[in-house]
């Protein structure tokens, strides 16, 4: 536990060495007050670091064909940027409620590291990479090994996500669809994000990404190997067979959201819709 | 027509602004905070409480603390306060933590360790039936069973060519006021003030003095404001009366109990889930014989309201026809689950969804249009009910499907393609009826009591009454009857939330009864005090508490007329269902209602619009387990306003002649047809039936999958 802390640091460098203290980054707050709700209303709450005095966490730049998105970027502000990529902007304007959006963070979607976690199969589809910074500096990797299971990341403890670099101009086709119990304000029950280039009626390169329907994201390279190369009425014609490997790749659950049976062919019906719509625009 | 203005409601600037003080904004000196302490388990015997250490100041206040009996006795079953020996239910009250820091309190609550020796518990109506765990109430777990009958219904099954059956289930559903529940307890000289948000608070009076066995006068209860009610702030409000008076009167300080979201929602009372079995005996044409009707709703661990839920929906569970020969036989199953009780619909939901999806399914089995098919078997006036009384006055159902017809363009839309693309498009009905019963009672005639009207000196005139305006509008409503009575600007009516000491018992506000028996007495008061009006000084004119003169009811034969007052009503659905993920959009909810005289429109449609979406909920969102709540609004899924469809609805005038102006009622009624209209249209749309509330998407597309 930190004794004497202070809770608002004004560079990385004091926030980095808090966290390894003991206390808790807060951003949006909008999962942390969930998951502490209960040490809330008992007072015992850890201590927290605010961060939104950083700059260097904020504000969204283009770098070298890139997007940088810094992790204070809020769910609205990701919803309504033009430099973002629509598939992004998409799935962050399904997030919750626009109070919710408001405060909400793409770096606390990332940490929080729930299957279920919005921004995340666009993300996986866009091929992020997530910038990690610490005291002894900075470091890059791709968010499908920065997010190592339900609610975890390879996170040090006194590292901070700091921002989140996006290529540009890799894809020209994308699909987003969530699936959730309302038409807002819920819990994704699951969700496909893809991303592709298609040139000439034909895929170049494709990335897919599902939610909710495993312990993390379920990225799904044999059915982006077997996409690759079709022409878009091959791929019409195979959807029964890239639909049984959907089936296959994901790995849902029952629990108190949803049914495994209900996901794992929602799931596929998803795909299908995906092809079905990159083939007849 | 008599009221041609709507009136602005004095209650919404407050809420509006939010200055209105509810009962959680309340401060008392030296007031204490108070924590329940709640069993972890559903079924078992306490073996061992060990209490933390307890800091100067800290109480734990449990069934000793009771001066009198652990019952309360607003209950003719067994409902203790604190459970003692053994829990029931998980989240049943075991004791209270007090004390002046509510942090502290939640911590110390925490601490607090219970050894239990669990037993076998009963999870659902169909284990409570089956018995294979160990009974929990009588040898068959069964705390109440009624049955009514006319007609010869063995004749009518013996001699059918055909018997059609269909089983229909449905699940908890939870109020969701927007307040939670609340009380505080301020001891006073010889006096103890009870703040509470209630429906009933001179029946709160009456539960303190039985469990404190004294003067029930002794206590004062003060009616807060309410952030909402749907039947929710009946039951469960005495439990918390109880607690904060136990703690107030033990710590000799003002005690305060509110419950977090996730209390409320653990711990409340929900609509009891059900599984009705209609079986339809029908001869070589498809007419129908005779209908046997077994009705199961699931209580919880305690019976609570359950007898009087289960009696008014069985007394609807003919739904809006007479047929040849009828029998309904009800029973409510005790569980290990959390208590359910009083909701808006009162069993009407659970029984007019079976009967109308039966009615639906046996159309369509048929080939014949719905509202033909049913049309040979509706209740006219005069028409016995199924208790042997009458339906007195005329039945304007035929004119509510009519106009509902109009309003949605029923049989165009009726014969538009189903197939858009992914989309399946449907379009369906349900008809019902809602009888108001005479009291909470349901069974028994009104009690001997009174209300009325004080004029004051300033030439005002005050109500006296208990009734609860929890947001329905109810004030606004018997002021402007007042108003017109007097021949006297609204202004001038005054109508303050109860206190016990100021005004008689009349009833606790429910079953959609105020406005029209409670606003035909005060307009019998009105009358009477209208020629005195320019008298001087300030006088009250107390009338008596009664049913309409034209209603027989023998209480113990169960025989006569069961409700003093019928509306009529239509709802019409249109649906859209996602193939790709068979998730099921309302598009459109058509509702024609005939509430009688309307007293204010704008009311009315805030009726209808609130519980249309409600009913909405019901139908297609508010899943949860048989044996199981939520603790989370995450997981508790009710329609935000993206999910809610334009409603269009128009009334039918059909002035009841012993209701106030001609009024009816309007408070339940709107949510009893949206269920069984919206499962018309999901099976039009899908050519699957459909025998499920809520219709999740899992459900629907296991559905499918059996289809194909």
């Amino acid at each position: 536990m930190v004794n004497s802390h202070n809770p608002y640091p004004a560079t990385l460098r004091e926030a980095c060495m808090a966290k390894q203290k003991g206390a808790v980054p807060y951003a949006g707050g909008t999962d942390f007050m969930i998951r502490h709700a209960k040490a809330l209303q008992t007072g015992q709450c850890p201590p927290f670091i605010f961060l939104n005095d950083l700059n260097e966490l904020q504000g969204i730049s283009n770098p070298d064909n890139t997007v940088r998105i810094g992790a204070l970027a809020t769910m609205a502000a990701l919803s309504v940027n033009k430099e973002i990529p629509g598939l992004l902007s998409q799935a962050c304007n399904c997030v919750g409620s626009p109070a919710l959006r408001s405060a909400a963070t793409l770096g606390g979607n990332i940490c929080t590291a729930s299957p279920a976690g919005d921004s995340l199969p666009p993300l996986y589809a866009l091929g992020a990479q997530v910038e990690i910074c610490s005291p002894a500096g900075r470091r890059l990797m791709p968010i499908r090994d920065f997010i190592s299971g339900p609610g975890t990341t390879t996170l040090q403890s006194d590292e901070l996500l700091s921002a989140v670099i996006l290529p540009v101009n890799e894809f020209n086709e994308f699909y987003h669809h969530k699936v959730s119990p309302r038409v807002a304000n819920a819990i994704t029950k699951v969700s496909l994000a893809v991303a592709a280039r298609i040139e000439n009626k034909r895929i170049k390169k494709i990335r897919m990404a599902f939610g909710s329907v495993g312990p993390t994201i379920i990225c799904c390279p044999q059915i982006e190997a077997a996409c690759t190369g079709s022409s878009l009425s091959e791929l019409l014609s195979a959807v029964p067979e890239l639909k049984i490997m959907v089936e296959k790749t994901i790995k849902p659950i029952d629990d108190h959201r949803s049914t495994a049976q209900y996901r794992r062919s929602i799931a596929a019906n998803l795909l299908a819709d995906c092809i079905e719509t990159f083939g007849n625009p | 027509m008599p009221f041609s203005k709507d009136e602005d409601r004095i209650d919404t600037i407050g809420k509006c602004c939010g200055t209105t003080r509810y009962v959680g904004d309340l401060s008392f000196d030296n007031m204490l905070e108070a924590v329940t302490v709640r069993s972890t388990v559903r079924r078992g015997k306490i073996k061992k409480i060990s209490l933390p250490e307890m800091p100067d100041g800290y109480f734990c206040v449990d069934a000793s603390d009771i001066p009198h009996q652990n019952q309360v006795t607003y209950f003719q079953d067994t409902c203790p306060y604190f459970a003692e020996s053994e829990v029931k239910y998980i989240a049943q009250p075991i004791m209270l933590m007090v004390g002046p820091d509510l942090r502290k309190v939640r911590r110390l609550a925490q601490k607090v360790q219970i050894d239990y020796e669990e037993i076998p518990a009963i999870h659902t109506l169909d284990e409570a039936l089956e018995g294979t765990k160990p009974p929990m109430h009588n040898d068959d777990n069964v705390y109440f069973k009624e049955d009514f009958s006319y007609g010869d219904i063995d004749g009518a099954f013996a001699g059918s060519d055909e018997i059609f059956e269909t089983q229909t289930r449905t699940g908890y559903q939870e109020h969701l006021y927007l307040e939670t529940q609340g009380v505080v307890a301020v001891p006073e000289t010889g006096k103890m003030t009870v703040y509470a948000s209630t429906q009933g608070p001179h029946a709160i009076r009456k539960a303190l003095g039985g469990a404190f066995g004294c003067d029930e006068e002794y206590f004062r209860i003060q009616q807060m404001p309410l952030g909402g009610g749907f039947g929710g702030k009946i039951e469960t409000p005495f439990f918390l009366a109880g607690h904060a008076a136990f703690a107030a009167s033990k710590c000799k300080q003002p005690v305060r109990l509110i419950y977090s979201r996730e209390e409320d929602l653990l711990a409340t009372t929900k609509r009891h889930p059900s599984r009705i079995v209609i079986r339809s005996a029908l001869d070589a044409k498809g007419n129908i014989l005779g209908v046997d009707i077994d009705v199961v709703f699931q209580a919880g661990g305690y019976a609570l309201s359950c007898r009087m839920v289960l009696d008014t929906g069985l007394k609807k569970a003919t739904g809006v026809y007479h047929f040849p020969a009828a029998r309904v036989l009800g029973r409510a199953v005790a569980t290990n689950n959390p208590m359910a009780g009083a909701y808006r619909g009162f069993g009407g939901p659970q029984t007019f969804f079976a009967i109308e999806t039966h009615m639906n399914a046996l159309a369509r089995k048929f080939k014949r249009d719905p509202l033909q098919f049913k049309a040979d078997y509706f209740i006219k006036q005069g028409t016995d009910t199924l208790t042997g009384g009458k339906y007195h006055f005329h039945v304007a159902l035929p004119e509510t499907i009519k106009e509902a017809a109009r309003l949605a363009d029923y049989e165009r839309r009726k014969k538009e393609q189903v197939q858009h693309g992914p989309i399946l498009r449907g379009i369906g009905q349900a008809l019902f009826s809602f009888g108001a019963p005479f009291s909470l009672g349901t069974n028994q005639p009104l009690p001997n009591r009174c209300m009325g009207l004080l004029k004051r000196k300033d030439g005002r005139v005050e109500i006296l009454s208990e009734l609860v305006d929890m947001g329905q509008g109810l004030h606004t409503a018997l002021r402007k009857i007042v108003a017109r009575a007097l021949k006297i600007p609204i202004e001038r009516i005054i109508y303050k939330d109860a206190d016990t000491d100021r005004v008689p018992e009349a009833s606790i506000t429910g079953a959609s009864m105020s406005v029209v028996l409670f606003g035909r007495v005060l307009k019998d008061a009105a009358d009477k005090l209208k020629p005195r009006l320019e008298e001087p000084g300030e006088f009250s004119v107390l009338e008596k508490v009664k049913q309409p003169d034209h209603l027989q009811w023998d209480p113990v034969k169960q025989q006569g007329d069961p409700f003093h007052s019928y509306v009529w009503g239509t709802v019409i659905a249109q649906v859209e269902v996602n193939t790709l993920t068979w998730q099921v959009a309302a598009r459109k909810i058509w509702t024609a209602l005939d509430v009688g005289t309307p007293i204010d429109r704008r009311i009315i449609k805030g009726q209808i619009d609130g519980g249309t979406i409600q009913g909405l909920g019901y139908s297609l969102l508010e899943s949860m387990p048989m044996d199981a709540m939520p603790a989370s609004l995450a997981d508790y899924i009710i329609p935000t306003s993206l999910d809610v469809p334009p409603v269009e609805s128009a009334l039918i005038a059909n002035p009841y002649p012993p209701g106030p102006y001609g009024a009816k009622c309007v408070g339940e009624p709107p949510l009893i047809g949206v269920g069984p209209a919206i499962v018309d249209a999901v099976a039009n749309a899908c050519g699957i039936e459909l025998f499920q509330l809520p219709v999740s998407p899992e459900y629907l597309m296991q559905k499918m999958a059996n289809k194909s």
